[in-house]
């Protein structure tokens, strides 16, 4: 019997190089593939070149009055809100900044880009102004820049490309160093333009505040811990929202002899509460629920006498936090996040309530809130409510609970039933009925929660769809380790659930965010309301409708289309699709 | 090992250590806060109402109101009713021409995203990604003013592109059209039965075509049956009079019926009902070793079904207004077709009105000359049916990528043209897994018609509004917004959820 053997084993071939196509070749492969493609191409583009020419010979001619857009600026950014208090919008957003700045630290992402992406891009962008300035009417004074400017990216990008060769295509760079590139860019760009002083300087602090965030982040996860600053930073982040509202709502004059006398009551409040939850977390499941009855009597006795609210809203908050000990803070570690956790929920009830006792020293009517800067906070706001009102309506669909469950499913199919103008109208028009009278919301806070109680609903939808491609075995080994149903809830299944799903939520997020411009409809002054509405009303700018509307159009989809893109992504890193 | 079994079966736990009982403790004492709080809010409601010198009645909805509508069935309607009628009447002509043109329109964007021309597929990419990102209210009102503001003015007769045929204007866009003169229901019953004969004639063909092999033309054969019924009954309508006579004989019947009768019957069917989730949900439970074992969360719905069926019953035999308004309704309808069939009427069912413009300035009402689409109902519908349509494109590219790639090529290798493996293999297929998220779209489509009220197109919620800035009824008009709204949702899915269950495959 003969045996053959490769005397040595071949080094695997190289792969074949891909073949750079000629321009001809592409052409004939892509738009001259058949006859009819053919005709196809040559009608599209003839189609394409006419519509394009009319749109931009409608958007561009001397009639339309874009000049009405720079002046207003400021309205469109905060409309009516008293200017000599515009730093109050600065520091909030410097807020969200700095925890922007703390989070993409903390969750560092770490998605790779390459140059010859970049390049790409560059080359694709001047392609875009190079055709523009083709198709734009020749009186139009930006039509040169465009064709020179065009003709210089693609030179760029091309010669960029050529020059890196293959190295082009390896995926080194940080996504993270792209974007911060690009902020520096869009400063540099803004420090270039005929920008106001009051624009320029503070943007540049804010993208300063930004980078010092990130930069104090880093050693900051060394140093606490990556988990405990992700669940700081939750809390923080779902914080924030009444933090930002109160500092734009409110110039707080405070009185300072009420806030002093609470300090005899808040005091021992704060240690019992340290007392209470030790207790609870060390002395077992009968004790602590003894403990537990006790303190809902003492919160029911101190809610009924006459005591500060604050007091009341506390011992409610203890007894929250009692409940939850012997499940989570029976470890070192659960205890002492539940002391923190504690001292920092006394710290900012205090806070809250102080500024919602306070006078106002802002001068103003109505809601005075508007511009893009209300339309963000009700995208945050309805973003941050719906979140914790999701997980619970799709905690109870999935219960075992009949009520829970009948309860559930019948708010989220009656509120995905219904379209959210209704419930915008609900909550403006139909809920003060409900109220004692004098008792009434602002305006801004009934449309946030209206937009939570929506955004909710189809929150929970998604979330149960994740909850319910759990495999079984995950419950049964939660259940064999010994957790109750509330452990394994939060430690095993609403993890894994809420994985699974971030691409749904992120799209949830998206339409929230388009969604908020329905608030024009019941009379607040968000973003498209001030280009519908007021910019055009004004007498200088009567007729500008249409400019003031593709204006916004752009914005918008400047955010929903970057969005969608990050989701695109997200998706891809997760790969929740594939594994 | 004994000791302790006995022991687990004998000392049951404590109640405050059963988890059935906590359970349920739990859930019932949430209800009873629920019930409480509602109570509260309701009793607060009634008290503000009474000091606003409202009340919580459904007056408005008979009172005569002095509100103008943009257009409609009824423009100054008489009553709150004939409003809600107009508004609602409004609303599904948005939505049912906006389904149809987003489904047309995002088919084809969906196909050509797919398609292998480089410039086809990359502008319906720019088209979807455009319009999916751009807030729908913007897109609205942004048609709305496009309309208004920048289309020609209407002039008496000269107005074009073409003067009796076609005007574009901006106080709206008129097309010559087919309206139903006082015979056309006598001809409809034609066209009903034209198009059921016809479906029979094509399943024939088509078990034909099965039995033999040879081509039978089944297409031809149901279009010439449908034709030729239709075009008889043209002129044969009067025919189809004798149907009042029977209208007006149930109408009478109904009209005969004491009220009391119809309230037992009523009662009956809804305990029957009952019964019968009952009977099934059992049935369901049944297995070859005898009835699985029920839990308590079984109990707790066959009892919530007994308890609603009773519940109905009771409430049918406890109000008797709710069967006569049933009853009453039932009477309308049959007396109305009725009006509408006569043995000895003849003429033409349909009549073409052509647009024309008498005064300058202005449209006639619709109905008389040519359709007429107003700026606001241009506005909406091409509003929602780009943005639908945007969506749909994606399903459907969706729902093609989805059909796996053998599937193709089986069907190159039969030797079928590229043509006839989409239309054959691909998109039957696809279609399956289209149809659900479709019906999503649809009833997305039909909820946002609702920002009609942006432009101040007459549809429900703008109706509603400005009903209750006028009577300041809010609770009651936000009560009708929901009952609509949800009996829409309710129709347009149960019809999705029965088409899907009929092209479903058929699985073990």
């Amino acid at each position: 019997m003969t045996v053959y053997v490769a005397p040595e084993l071949k080094p695997p071939e190289p792969p074949p190089e891909a073949r750079q196509l000629g321009a001809w070749v592409w052409l004939r492969k892509n738009l001259f593939n058949t006859w009819y493609n053919g005709v196809l191409t040559v009608v599209l583009a003839v189609g394409i070149v006419w519509g394009a020419r009319g749109a931009f010979a409608f958007l561009l001619s001397p009639d339309r009055l874009w000049g009405v857009i720079p002046p207003n600026a400021t309205n469109y950014a905060v409309d009516v809100y008293p200017r000599p208090e515009l730093t109050r919008i600065w520091v909030t957003l410097a807020v969200v900044m700095v925890l922007v700045g703390l989070s993409s630290a903390t969750w560092r992402p770490t998605g790779k880009t390459s140059w010859g992406t970049i390049l790409a891009v560059v080359r694709a962008t001047g392609v875009a102004a190079f055709a523009v300035g083709l198709l734009v009417p020749p009186t139009f004074v930006g039509r040169n820049p465009l064709l020179v400017g065009g003709a210089v990216l693609v030179l760029l990008g091309a010669v960029g490309i050529r020059a890196a060769g293959p190295a082009a295509r390896e995926e080194r760079l940080p996504m993270l160093g792209v974007l911060a590139g690009v902020l520096v860019l869009a400063l540099v760009v803004i420090w270039l333009l005929p920008v106001a002083k009051t624009t320029k300087v503070p943007w540049t602090i804010e993208v300063l505040v930004l980078a010092a965030a990130h930069l104090v982040g880093r050693p900051l996860v060394r140093a606490v811990g990556e988990k405990t600053l992700k669940v700081v930073l939750s809390f923080l982040w779902v914080l924030s929202l009444p933090v930002i509202y109160l500092h734009l709502e409110r110039k707080p004059v405070i009185p300072w002899e009420v806030v002093v006398s609470w300090l005899p009551w808040v005091l021992p409040v704060l240690v019992v509460g340290y007392l209470a939850i030790l207790y609870a977390s060390r002395a077992g499941r009968e004790r602590a629920a003894a403990l537990n009855a006790l303190l809902v009597v003492a919160a029911l006795a101190v809610w009924f006498v006459p005591s500060p609210m604050v007091v009341r809203l506390l011992m409610l908050v203890l007894v929250g936090f009692t409940l939850a000990a012997p499940t989570f803070a029976s470890s070192g570690n659960g205890r002492r996040n539940f002391m923190v956790g504690w001292s920092g929920a006394t710290f900012f009830l205090v806070y809250f309530v102080t500024l919602a006792v306070a006078e106002t020293g802002l001068e103003t009517q109505g809601d005075f809130l508007g511009g893009l800067n209300l339309t963000f906070l009700l995208a945050l706001g309805g973003m941050l409510l719906s979140f914790p009102i999701g997980i619970m309506m799709a905690l109870g669909r999935t219960s075992t609970m009949p009520i829970f469950r009948l309860l559930s499913t019948g708010y989220i199919e009656i509120v995905r039933g219904v379209p959210l103008i209704t419930v915008l109208f609900f909550a403006d028009k139909v809920v003060p009925r409900f109220l004692p009278p004098g008792l009434d919301f602002d305006g801004v806070v009934k449309a946030i929660i209206a937009i939570a109680l929506f955004s909710g609903a189809y929150l929970a939808e998604n979330v149960r769809g994740g909850l319910q491609s759990i495999p079984k075995g995950q419950y049964e080994a939660a259940r064999a380790l010994g957790m109750t149903t509330a452990q394994m809830t939060m430690l095993i299944t609403l993890p894994q659930a809420l994985r699974a799903v971030i691409p749904a939520i992120v799209g949830q997020v998206i339409s929230l965010f388009k969604d908020t411009s329905l608030v024009a409809i019941i009379g607040l002054a968000d973003f498209f309301r001030v280009a519908r509405d007021i910019v055009p009303n004004q007498p200088a700018s009567l007729g500008s409708q249409i400019e003031n509307l593709v204006m916004a159009a752009v914005v918008y989809w400047i955010f929903t289309f970057s969005f969608s893109r990050a989701s695109l992504r997200l998706e891809r890193k997760l790969g929740v699709g594939t594994r | 090992m004994t000791q302790s079994r006995i022991d687990a079966t004998q000392t049951r736990p404590p109640l405050w250590r059963n988890v059935t009982f906590l359970k349920w403790a739990t859930q019932i004492g949430v209800l009873v806060g629920l019930v409480v709080l509602a109570w509260i809010l309701i009793s607060t409601a009634l008290r503000n109402l009474e000091a606003q010198g409202l009340s919580l009645d459904w007056d408005f909805l008979t009172d005569p109101v002095g509100i103008r509508l943009g257009e409609g069935i009824f423009t100054q309607p008489a009553s709150g009713l004939e409003a809600f009628a107009t508004a609602i009447v409004n609303m599904l002509r948005v939505t049912a021409s906006g389904i149809i043109a987003a489904t047309i329109l995002g088919v084809l964007v969906g196909i050509s995203r797919l398609s292998s021309n480089w410039l086809l597929s990359r502008s319906a990419t720019a088209f979807v990604e455009t319009i999916r990102n751009i807030p729908l209210l913007i897109q609205i009102v942004f048609w709305f003013f496009l309309m208004t503001l920048f289309f020609p003015t209407l002039e008496v007769d000269a107005s074009g592109p073409a003067p009796g045929w076609l005007i574009v204007s901006r106080k709206g866009v008129s097309i010559p059209w087919l309206f139903p003169t006082e015979v056309f229901w006598q001809w409809f019953v034609f066209v009903a039965g034209g198009a059921w004969a016809a479906r029979r004639v094509y399943r024939r063909r088509i078990e034909l075509l099965e039995e033999t092999g040879r081509e039978t033309h089944p297409g031809r054969w149901a279009l010439g049956t449908f034709v030729l019924i239709a075009g008889l009954g043209w002129f044969a309508h009067p025919i189809a009079g004798a149907l009042g006579w029977l209208f007006a004989l149930v109408a009478a019947v109904i009209a005969a019926i004491p009220d009391f009768a119809f309230q037992l019957l009523f009662a009956a069917v809804s305990i029957w009902l009952g019964a019968r989730w009952i009977r099934r949900f059992l049935d369901s439970r049944r297995t070859p070793a005898g009835l699985a074992r029920l839990t308590d969360d079984d109990y707790f719905r066959m009892g919530l079904a007994g308890v609603l069926g009773l519940a109905g019953a009771a409430v049918f035999v406890a109000i008797p207004q709710i069967t006569s308004l049933i009853t009453d309704v039932a009477h309308f309808v049959f007396a109305f077709l009725d009006q509408k069939f006569d043995f000895l009427r003849t003429g033409v069912p349909l009549r073409l009105g052509r647009p024309e413009v008498v005064v300058p300035g202005r449209f006639p009402q619709i109905g008389d000359t040519g359709m007429t689409m107003t700026p606001n109902f241009f506005g909406l519908w091409v509003g929602v049916t780009l943005y639908t349509a945007a969506f749909i494109a994606e399903i459907v590219r969706g729902g093609i990528l989805a059909v796996p790639k053998g599937q193709t090529e089986a069907g190159m290798a039969l030797g079928l043209k590229r043509s006839q493996v989409l239309r054959m293999i691909i998109l039957p297929q696809a279609f399956r897994i289209i149809l659900p998220p479709m019906g999503n779209q649809y009833l997305n489509l039909a909820k946002n018609t609702s920002l009609g009220i942006a432009i101040a197109y007459a549809e429900l919620v703008q109706v509603g509004q400005t009903l209750f800035n006028q009577t300041g009824d809010t609770i009651q008009v936000f009560l009708i917004w929901m009952a609509f709204y949800l009996t829409v949702s309710l129709v347009l899915s149960s019809i999705v959820n029965w088409y899907n269950r009929r092209v479903k495959l058929v699985e073990r």
